[in-house]
């Protein structure tokens, strides 16, 4: 009897060190992925798509990779740009203007064994993509609900050939599959850099670390850290957002779960006047801000407010009063609340619910 | 007893339609008579409807204690089989303004400081840029499908 009970203690150890030996294994090849650009040159195509808005955009993706340094080459259609990642900034190439805007490439420094606290990664099967055998691994929250991602994950390189990125509510936000790809070629370095002759535009995004005491002093007013965060979420760095064409100040919490970024922005209220409907903006030297509307408006301030892309919801009222406007991108969902002291805007991949709680934790 | 003091004793039991007969008759001639009554009877209701846009709430454990031990209190209390309504009525009411009144003390503006989550089909120019700001974070992030979102950035540029 006694036998029998230490024969099944082992057998119960063994499958625990097993299961755990797996989890262990799956991370792992997960995180060699991220890396695995830096060990190997990448020459590929891959057909690449992303919710934007309501409609879903694929695009050709003729992508260099090596050194940690990446270059996509775009084709949709007749219409062709680049995107370079040199290491240190995003650049966009736009041919027909021979204009490249650049921004810092975002510091994104996250601990492995937080997406590991937070996630269940698992080797669900063996596939084969662009011809060459891969694993394909499931991230699904603990906490419960659909995968978050899935990659499938080349044997020999570690290099992910397919990648699918889902958001909360489990729909496909974005996803790319090679469609052809060739390991440890050269690639020419000049591939990295802005062609000579182009211009140079830019920043397009001016994202800086500042601490809350800097903040304060930029904005005129301190910001205040949400009170509520959704579980398994933690502070990545503050930050000073410069956008809009009135080069606007806004203070940025940054937050992850490991996987997921969630942003909170927000600015005193009355630190910047709206601007008229229709009135957007683009081009020029800091291109991609407008989308060929205005901001709309900030009810309860004054005549000006009112109207806007918005279609309803927006009058006059009360400070406190003013509705909160909820835009969902799919992918990404923003969430804007007017507080008594400031105006706060939380960005992420969150249910409705849970971005209002941020919202207003903030105030 | 004041003939006003009768009738508001009563007026939670008629604010449900709990009441019947003579004594529901008695207090709706004395309603149409007095006009301080009528208020009286018209804030229960207002209280009433307020309760049910506030919709189901789990009251706090201490004020169902309290409502125990105010029933206990009031089992010395001789009960006619024709009050007994009026006092799960009554009962119910005191229950439902406690809950308003935790509800007031526990919000600091009271329980409509939610405002209203409109849905807006397209960003303003805030939005926009901080969506923009947010999606640049996406390409460092881990396990981030670069790919895509670099589609994402330049659409976004190339879409104006």
């Amino acid at each position: 009897m006694k036998r029998t009970r230490v024969i099944l203690a082992a057998l119960l150890l063994v499958g625990l060190g097993g299961a755990a030996l797996a989890q262990t294994s799956a991370w792992e090849t997960l995180w060699r992925t991220e890396t695995a650009a830096e060990r190997v040159s990448v020459a590929g195509r891959a057909q690449t798509r992303a919710l934007i808005g309501r409609e879903e955009r694929s695009a050709i993706a003729t992508v260099h990779a090596f050194g940690g340094r990446v270059r996509l080459d775009y084709e949709a259609g007749p219409r062709r740009w680049s995107l370079i990642d040199d290491g240190s900034n995003l650049i966009r190439l736009d041919p027909a203007r021979q204009e490249a805007g650049s921004m810092p490439r975002p510091p994104m420094a996250v601990d492995p064994a937080l997406a590991e606290r937070n996630y269940v990664a698992t080797v669900v099967r063996e596939e084969t993509i662009a011809g060459r055998p891969t694993q394909l691994i499931e991230v699904v929250p603990r906490s419960g609900g659909p995968a978050a991602r899935r990659l499938w994950v080349d044997r020999e390189t570690g290099f992910a050939l397919k990648r699918e990125l889902y958001n909360v509510d489990g729909r496909l936000m974005m996803g790319t599959e090679y469609v052809e790809v060739t390991f440890g070629a050269p690639v020419d370095p000049q591939l990295f850099q802005v062609p000579t002759g182009w211009r140079r535009v830019g920043p397009v995004q001016d994202a800086r670390p500042v601490d809350l005491t800097g903040l304060a002093r930029h904005l005129g007013a301190p910001a205040q850290p949400p009170r509520y965060l959704p579980p398994g979420y933690i502070l990545l760095g503050t930050y000073l957002q410069r956008f809009g064409r009135r080069d606007s100040l806004m203070a940025e919490f940054r937050y992850t779960d490991g996987i997921r970024v969630l942003s909170v922005f927000q600015r005193p209220r009355g630190a910047e006047e709206p601007t008229p409907p229709g009135d957007g903006h683009r081009g020029g030297d800091r291109p991609g801000r407008g989308r060929g509307h205005g901001r709309g408006s900030e009810p309860g301030r004054g005549p000006e407010a009112g109207g806007g892309p918005h279609g309803s919801g927006f009058g006059f009222g009360p400070p406190g009063a003013e509705p909160m406007t909820l835009v969902d991108r799919g992918s990404t969902k923003a969430l804007r609340y007017f507080g008594r002291e400031r105006v706060v805007v939380v960005v992420g991949d969150l249910t409705s619910d849970e971005m209002v709680r941020v919202a207003m934790g903030a105030e | 007893m004041k003939e006003c003091d009768k009738v508001r004793d009563q007026l939670a039991e008629h604010a449900v339609g709990a009441l019947r007969g003579r004594r529901e008759s008695r207090v709706e001639a004395h309603l149409r008579a007095c006009e301080a009554c009528r208020k009286e009877l018209a804030a229960l209701k207002r209280t009433g409807e307020l309760l049910h846009t506030v919709g189901n709430l789990e009251a706090p454990p201490e004020t169902w204690m309290a409502i125990r031990q105010a029933i206990g209190a009031g089992e010395q209390v001789r009960v006619t089989p024709g009050r007994r309504w009026a006092w799960v009525a009554a009962t119910s009411v005191a229950a439902l303004l406690l809950v308003l009144l935790g509800m007031f003390l526990l919000s600091p503006t009271g329980p409509s400081a939610r405002p209203e989550l409109v849905v807006a089909v397209e960003a303003d120019e805030e939005m926009e840029a901080t969506l923009e700001g947010h999606l640049s974070t996406a390409w460092g992030a881990p396990l981030a499908d670069e790919a895509a979102v670099g589609l994402r950035l330049v659409a976004w540029e190339n879409d104006g």
